[in-house]
């Protein structure tokens, strides 16, 4: 146990490191609200677009518990429907409306005056969004969609079946706001047959399937809507690929952090400070960055969500209503934000706590740890993803979706946890590169707590866009073949952005990390005649070498799984190798790197230069 | 490098003077001061803490820009120069040794020693040549393909000396480059100063240990920004009358 | 420096005549401070005195053939073996020279300090010029000597160092 005392002065030393270098800290906090906003401000737009079940129920149904599909008299309903507390007429058909040189067609409702009102059975049928519900022969309410069609302003008039009828109001299908739409007041005082009933009734599913067996079309409220699991999989498995790649970047952020207090860290163990006390320390700053960042990015992920929310309608044609907040979704980005600087923080802390004090206090950087046990664990991690490939497109169904699935994150995982073994190898195979390359190649081995998280991240990014590449390739040549025609384009260019963004994010986000730790470096460069713009060239190469890492690692990372999958589509899309995407990743992606580093030590320096002149 | 008559000296600063702004008002770093150093001589500048040693040396080595006074390297006025040009003289002309952290923790030995080469622009092997015969002369061909971690601190400052010497680089400027090191090591690096320019090359150290100093051929001492008259010549030594500092050593002036 | 404690020293390691005893002395601590012939008798004479050396017998004048006796290894084993303590400190006319011109108000002191800094540093550059020349190998005594004395020189000049700072800092406050 540790005592309290001990704690609290490990806590302000940690609290100190923050204060420190503000820079990084809130590095960290970014990379947690980014996946946090992005998906607590998703999965409240996916809910508030999607038709949930009790949308789904209102747009057939309204408030009513049984809808009777007939042609039928009021007598006629209710011999029909024993039992039915209240009835409500309603009739939908197609008619031909007109004004003054325009002609459209429209799909009419009769509804009886009032029924959309709170506790009529009609309620949420249709919406009323401008002026009032008719309420008297003459008067229509129409969507503006018609309107616009019929030239007319609300107050306008058009005929319909050759009567003369005043516009009093703007009416919507909240599942079509496109619908040409008119709604018209029945006369209550006729008993003229309807087309349609809804009813308040017991035990409405029975009567529902009695009418049927009759012949009579009926539909129970309880027999409508369910939930569809596909997007909640789909935002958990995209949040999931965020925080993952956010967790790579905040090890390397906390890799770096921790180094440069190395001897900090060997000072409070000579003071006697306990290994448990400073895994404790740091998970407890650790957990304070991630519920700032956590806080910060469901604030600003539900207010951009709700921000966005009038501006859906017009989107997706629909009456969206509310912003709706998806709990265990909310919880989930929740939970993950909070979780992930903790998880990231884990392998960090153990290693810079585990140097012996003499070498932490020395400030030398600790002999290269041995990285066999790296390239042993990627191995097997590769080994058992391409096993549950091979095993996955052997099956069918959910089974093979997720043995594919399982078994590209392995082969990523895989390949990521060799990642530290290859920058040494490659380190030490860079002698005959140029300056810059080399200076490169070296220092990403030299500091592979950092350099290894960041090739992971960009590999599972890249792997995520050849996948997509394969996919869109397959299909086009599947199309192409057949002499069809289909946008694969437009899908592809989405998900190649959004991939390539992240990873070039993830490359800069390295780039400001290792400024710190090249600054010696720099005076030295400095001193012995570089141009500042060979800096630059160097920072540039640093961001490409990682970049290109990542990108070539990512080859087989993606196509394996995408053969995989394409195995699955029954055979009959061909496996076509992505070269576009292939070049964009090895080239583009690595270039536009380069370019970005260039310009942040570009700019970085020229900060450097204006604090100087300042001081 | 511009034509210039072996009697030009290498490095002379003419009234050399810095003052820096501080928000309690400016405070004079150093100067004005006169230097002269001739090819081949090993110049010690000794101190104590915040006497303007080191701001003389970044000033000699265009680290830093004068406020007044100009500052020759081999006949070249710095002042004229592009921050490009003053980039280029370093690495052909001026090598650098600080106390520590001289040298790029990511390159071996030798390829620190090829590093000036290289940005200028020689070829991988014949900077590596070079760069190995420069090793060669700090006795330390041995150690060429190991990385400065797994060097000790003397290697570490004999590499730098080794980088700072190499190809046509004629001129190092030390600031306490043996600071960080023992007696026995300080002292071998000294005889290693030494001995390069016994053998033609130049260097301007500054230092406040008196046994390091004393390998040099000339030893001013500098007391608040400028130079105390006991700038070590016979001559000089026993004349109390005499001006301020280097002024009044015909040495210490120049041709 | 303590004659008849070298001469003991090398009757120790054999017995030997006034002469080689000259020669030896001179050799081992690097010729750095020559002994007249006489200064050795009267030390040897000394020496039997107190029962530390003595003759082999073999009397032929000059020639005459010294060695240790045990109480001279015993005092000899001592010597090596206990500190010196310099007490009371030497007399050092540089430092009476510096305390009594700070005491004698008008004196430039500064100026003072200076010339025997630039004084002591000309010594400090002889010296390593010597250090520089010598062989490593063959004059490592003599190295070892020279080590010595710039240290004694070194300090010196810290010492004339910390004066003028401690007088800076009295001008100050």
């Amino acid at each position: 146990m540790i005592p309290l005392s001990a704690l609290r002065a490990l806590l302000r030393a940690e609290w100190r490191g923050l204060r420190r270098d503000p820079a990084r800290a809130w590095l960290v906090v970014l990379l947690v609200a980014v996946p946090v906003a992005a998906m607590a401000g998703g999965s409240t737009l996916c809910a508030t677009t999607r038709r949930t079940p009790d949308e789904a129920r209102a747009a057939v149904l309204g408030a009513a518990d049984l809808r009777l599909d007939a042609l039928a008299t009021r007598a006629r309903a209710a011999a029909l429907l024993p039992g039915a507390r209240e009835l409500e007429p309603l009739r939908d058909r197609r008619a031909d409306v007109s004004a003054i040189g325009a002609h459209s067609v429209a799909r009419e409702i009769e509804l009886a005056p009032g029924a959309l009102e709170p506790e009529r059975l009609a309620h949420g049928l249709l919406r009323i969004v401008g002026g009032r519900a008719p309420t008297e022969f003459g008067e229509v309410a129409a969507s503006s969609t018609l309107l616009a069609e019929l030239r007319q302003p609300l107050g306008g008039t058009i005929d319909l079946d050759g009567a003369s009828m005043r516009v009093v109001g703007i009416v919507v299908d909240p599942e079509d706001l496109a619908a040409p739409l008119l709604l018209r007041a029945r006369d209550a005082a006729r008993d003229d047959p309807a087309s349609s009933w809804l009813a308040r009734i017991d035990h409405p599913e029975e009567a529902a399937t009695r009418l049927r067996a009759r012949d009579a079309g009926a539909t129970a409220r309880s027999e409508l809507g369910g939930e569809d699991g596909f997007e909640t999989a789909a935002l958990l498995v995209l949040g999931g690929f965020g925080f993952f790649e956010a967790a790579l970047v905040i090890a390397a952020a906390i890799a770096v952090g921790l180094r440069r207090r190395q001897r900090e860290i060997g000072l409070l163990g000579a003071c006697g400070a306990t290994r448990t006390g400073m895994h404790a320390a740091i998970a407890a700053s650790s957990l304070l960055v991630s519920v700032a960042g956590t806080a910060i990015g469901l604030v600003v992920g539900l207010a951009a969500a709700c921000a966005a929310t009038p501006l859906l309608d017009g989107w997706n044609a629909r009456w969206n209503g509310e912003p709706e907040f998806p709990a265990h979704l909310l919880a989930a980005a929740a939970i993950l934000g909070i979780a992930t600087p903790l998880a990231a923080a884990l392998l960090p802390a153990i290693s810079a706590t585990r140097l012996s004090i003499r070498v932490a206090l020395s400030g030398r950087r600790p002999a290269a740890e041995g990285t066999r046990g790296w390239m042993l664990l990627g191995g097997a991690l590769l080994a058992a993803g391409l096993a549950f490939v091979a095993w996955g497109a052997r099956r069918d169904g959910a089974e093979a979706g997720m043995g594919i699935l399982l078994g590209s994150a392995f082969a990523v995982l895989g390949l990521g946890a060799s990642s530290p073994w290859l920058l040494g190898i490659l380190a030490r195979a860079a002698a005959s590169l140029p300056l810059a390359w080399r200076l490169a190649a070296r220092d990403a081995g030299r500091f592979r707590a950092r350099n290894a998280p960041v090739v992971t991240a960009v590999l599972a990014g890249s792997s995520v866009t050849l996948l997509f590449g394969v996919l869109a390739s397959s299909v086009a040549e599947f199309l192409s073949q057949r002499n069809l025609s289909g946008d694969t384009e437009s899908m592809l260019l989405v998900a190649l952005a959004a991939c390539l963004v992240t990873s070039v994010v993830v490359v800069l986000a390295a780039t400001a990390l290792s400024t710190a730790e090249s600054a010696a470096d720099e005076r030295v460069l400095r001193a012995v005649g570089a141009d500042p713009g060979v800096m630059r060239v160097h920072a540039g190469a640093r961001a490409a070498y990682l970049a290109f890492l990542g990108g070539a690692l990512a080859i087989p990372g993606g196509l394996v799984p995408g053969a995989g999958l394409l195995e699955l589509a029954s055979g009959d899309l061909p496996f076509t190798t992505p070269w576009r995407v292939i070049a964009l990743v090895l080239v583009a992606l690595p270039a536009s790197a380069f370019g970005l580093a260039w310009i942040l030590a570009h700019l970085m320096c020229r900060d450097v230069r204006a604090r100087a002149a300042r001081s | 490098m511009s034509a210039t008559s072996v009697d030009t000296p290498i490095l002379a600063l003419e009234g050399v003077g810095r003052v820096h702004p501080t928000h309690s008002g400016p405070v004079r770093a150093l100067g004005p001061v006169d230097l002269a150093v001739r090819r081949g001589e090993l110049v010690a500048i000794m101190g104590p803490s915040g006497s303007g040693k080191s701001t003389l040396l970044a000033l000699a080595g265009a680290l830093d820009r004068p406020t007044e006074g100009r500052v020759l390297l081999d006949g070249q006025d710095l002042a004229a120069l592009a921050s490009a040009d003053l980039a280029r003289l370093r690495r052909r002309f001026v090598g650098y040794v600080f106390q520590d952290l001289n040298l790029l923790p990511g390159l071996t030995a030798l390829e620190n020693v090829a590093l000036p080469l290289e940005l200028d622009g020689v070829r991988l092997a014949a900077a590596r040549d070079e760069a190995r015969a420069a090793l060669e002369r700090v006795r330390l061909a041995h150690l060429a393909d190991r990385f400065p971690d797994d060097l000790s601190g003397g290697e570490q400052q004999r590499v730098a000396i080794a980088r700072a010497f190499v190809g046509p680089r004629a001129l190092l400027l030390a600031d306490e480059p043996t600071g960080a090191l023992d007696s026995v090591t300080g002292e071998m690096v000294m005889r290693l100063l030494r001995a390069q320019c016994d053998a033609g090359r130049t260097a301007l150290l500054v230092t406040h240990d008196a046994t390091h100093a004393a390998w040099a051929d000339r030893i001013l001492a500098l007391r608040d920004g400028r130079f105390v008259d006991h700038a070590a010549t016979p001559r000089g030594v026993g004349d109390p009358s005499a001006g301020a500092g280097a002024r009044s050593n015909p040495e210490a002036r120049g041709a | 420096m303590s004659v008849r404690h070298s001469l003991l020293a090398l009757l120790d390691r054999e017995p030997s005549h006034g002469y080689a005893l000259k020669a030896g002395f001179e050799a081992g601590t690097a010729h750095a401070w020559p002994l007249n012939v006489g200064q050795v008798y009267t030390t040897l004479a000394r020496l039997e005195r107190d029962g530390l050396a003595e003759p082999t017998g073999s009397d032929d004048g000059p020639r005459q053939t010294w060695r240790i006796t045990d109480a001279g290894r015993t005092e000899l084993a001592r010597w090596f073996h206990g500190p010196l303590v310099e007490d009371p400190p030497a007399r050092d006319e540089l430092a009476i020279k510096v305390l009594l011109a700070i005491a004698a108000e008008g004196e430039d002191v500064t100026a003072i300090l200076d010339v025997q800094r630039a004084a002591a540093m000309e010594r400090l550059q002889d010296l390593t010029r010597q250090k520089a020349r010598a062989d490593p190998k063959r004059e490592f005594a003599w190295l070892l000597l020279l080590d010595a004395l710039v240290l004694k020189v070194e300090a010196e000049i810290r010492w004339l160092d910390l004066c003028a700072a401690r007088l800076a800092e009295r001008g100050r406050s």
